[in-house]
């Protein structure tokens, strides 16, 4: 039961003056604990828009996301950020690493806004990421020091270092090239298997979408076609 | 970490926070510049009332008080005598003096000016002010008997020298007029820019003569002894301690501390005060709008560096915080920054003065309305620094709030828009 991810007719309408854009048009989903799933489709297909709903950074015209048997609709922005504190972790295209923070700082600094971990715990656990993605020896580089695929190794680390439910991914691999993109991917399954966490990622890249374990493709707004591997 | 984080984005951009800061600092060390000097030009014009013109103490007859300022010879005081006797029993007293002042008009090879006469017995005198070791040219008193000092501005005005005769036109006690020469026998240099330019000393022996006096004196001068390095809060406590002991023993008398003369320079002195003030806020307001725009050029230009930390769970209040922190970064070290400024110019200007002498050489003090003259020294004032830089932290603050609330408000998908 735990992990499980329900959305229930979810729909997205986005008001443009008075244009209104239907950005999602009833989206049913059940994601279960630990599933590896790559979400396709061209832009504009709703791709952004159902990763960001799924990560509670924005909330659904109508339809319900329903986290453990938990109905997200109910909670208060501010519980939503607390929930998204502690569940979900995120990795984006253009990496988005805090350029004034170390490696180590980056993949910290999840756990010293969360503020459970003593520091000798935190350090601990980012050690251990740092090591897993890879980057040992690079731990007091700044961002800017780093290549494309060190960085987005970093910001897989840092999201996973709170050990969420669920890791959501939007474009991870689009920056990249494909040797380093096949190698991102690859520790993304790793840490799939090692910790047990739910990846979701958007990509329209097919040397990624092979990797993924369940293929979502949306059309228009809607699921064209949803196919286990 | 937040507190590395402000830190490192403030260094980050070093040529920005610079300038920020170096307003922020130019504004703060301006202020305590002025604030050094005026406390500086507080002292001395209390030293110059202490040293040249009035004493600590004053004492004058009820009735002379009442119409001071048309110098009545007539209602001069009585039992002096009994006056001396009484300051001296003091044992903080140093010196009594006895004065008699008028006014009349100096002429010399067809010019002429209004002057203040100060009557001065040369032997008391010297054990209450300075009048002695402030002759620049010439020399003191000799025999007094057709001697004058005057005013050096005076003096250069009229194109008078040492050794020259002038003539005095003055009222005599019984409201005659009379006119008698006299040799200037020494030129004198104060800071008090109202003796340089229209006193005119001379002693009882000569005064006598021209002024028809019998010996009137119209005022009494104490000087309370000022140990070196004691505050003009402290003195003026001790000083007017005497001086309403004295009251209570002469009730048909008017006594005076110094503060209490001091007043109407106060008034003229705060407004100079308040000039500053409006000054300093103003560099500071130009700071404010400089770390507005940079705080504001910080959050544009870090909207997905909001998102994200946003999307970690960071609560709107900690993104304020954070780019609060930037503020109060630039803050302290700005508000450092000007007090380290501040410092090293009340460094200057507390050792080695301003001469608005020779910087307005050829202006009189009196045209650009300073209360002292000469070398103008600086006091140094803690307060000050501690005030500047808590000033400086708190515009910092509140105008890093106005980017820092809108930063606060920004909504995750809108920064992650960006991303």
């Amino acid at each position: 039961m735990e992990g499980k991810l329900i959305l229930r007719d979810i729909q997205k309408i986005y008001q443009k003056g008075s244009v209104s854009v239907e950005a999602l048009k009833g989206i049913n989903l059940l994601i279960e604990k630990g599933e590896f799933l790559s979400i396709m489709g061209p832009s504009g297909s709703g791709k952004t828009t159902l990763l960001n709903i799924i990560g509670c950074l924005d909330v659904p015209t109508k339809g319900e996301v329903i986290y453990d048997g938990v109905a997200l609709k109910n909670l208060k922005e501010d519980e939503l950020s607390e929930y998204r504190k502690k569940n979900i972790g995120f990795i984006f295209q253009s990496y988005n690493l805090i350029p004034v923070l170390t490696v180590k700082e980056n993949i910290e600094l999840p756990l010293v806004v969360e503020k459970k971990l003593s520091p000798s715990e935190r350090e601990k656990r980012v050690m251990e990421l740092i090591e897993a993605v890879g980057l040992k020896g690079m731990e007091n580089r700044y961002p800017r020091e780093l290549s494309g695929g060190q960085e987005q190794r970093v910001a897989i680390a840092r999201a996973l270092v709170k050990k969420p439910i669920l890791v959501l991914a939007d474009e991870p691999t689009a920056n990249l090239d494909s040797v380093t993109a096949e190698e991102i991917i690859e520790i993304m399954k790793q840490m799939n298997e090692i910790e047990k966490t739910t990846f979701i990622f958007s990509t329209h890249d097919p040397r990624v979408e092979k990797h993924a374990k369940r293929l979502i493709i949306l059309k228009d707004g809607q699921i064209a076609s949803d196919e286990g591997r | 970490m937040l507190l590395k984080m402000a830190i490192r984005n403030v260094a980050r951009h070093k040529r920005r926070t610079f300038l920020t800061v170096i307003t922020m600092a130019v504004g703060l060390m301006f202020f305590i510049f002025f604030d050094s000097l005026f406390v500086g030009i507080d002292r001395m014009v209390v030293e110059g009332l202490v040293r040249y013109s009035d004493s600590s103490i004053i004492i004058y007859s009820k009735e002379y008080d009442e119409n001071k300022k048309a110098y009545p010879l007539k209602k001069g005081i009585k039992d002096v005598d009994r006056i001396f006797k009484l300051a001296q029993s003091f044992k903080d007293v140093e010196g009594v003096a006895t004065r008699t002042q008028f006014l009349g008009e100096l002429v010399y090879y067809g010019k002429s000016k209004y002057i203040i006469g100060t009557v001065i017995n040369p032997e008391l005198d010297e054990r209450v002010f300075e009048i002695k070791d402030s002759i620049k040219e010439g020399k003191y008193f000799s025999d007094g008997e057709n001697e004058v000092i005057i005013g050096i501005d005076l003096a250069r005005e009229l194109g008078i020298t040492v050794g020259e005769s002038i003539t005095i036109i003055a009222q005599t006690k019984y409201e005659t007029h009379n006119a008698l020469d006299f040799v200037v026998s020494g030129l004198i240099s104060t800071t008090i820019p109202s003796i340089n330019e229209a006193s005119v000393i001379l002693t009882y022996k000569g005064a006598e003569k021209l002024l028809d006096l019998e010996g009137s004196i119209t005022s009494i001068h104490i000087k309370v002894k000022w140990p070196k390095g004691e505050s003009i809060p402290a003195y003026t406590k001790r000083v007017a301690n005497i001086a309403s002991s004295l009251q209570k023993d002469l009730p048909e008398y008017k006594v005076y501390n110094f503060m209490d003369i001091y007043g109407e320079f106060l008034l003229l002195m705060q407004q100079k005060k308040a000039t500053t003030f409006i000054i300093t806020f103003l560099i500071l307001l130009i700071a404010a709008v400089g770390i507005v725009n940079t705080i504001l050029m910080a959050v544009y230009e870090r909207i997905k560096e909001i998102g994200v930390l946003l999307a970690m769970g960071f609560k709107p209040k900690e993104i304020r915080k954070l780019f609060l922190l930037e503020g109060m970064v630039i803050g302290v070290i700005g508000g450092l920054f000007g007090v380290l400024l501040g410092l090293l110019l009340d460094l200057w200007v507390v050792n080695t003065g301003i001469n608005f002498a020779k910087m307005y050489s050829g202006i009189k003090a009196s045209e650009i309305g300073m209360p002292v003259w000469g070398v103008i020294y600086g006091e140094w004032n803690f307060g000050a620094f501690i005030l500047s830089f808590c000033f400086g932290l708190i515009t910092a603050l509140i105008s890093a709030y106005i980017p820092a609330r809108y930063a606060s408000k920004l909504k995750v998908t809108e920064c992650l828009r960006f991303v």
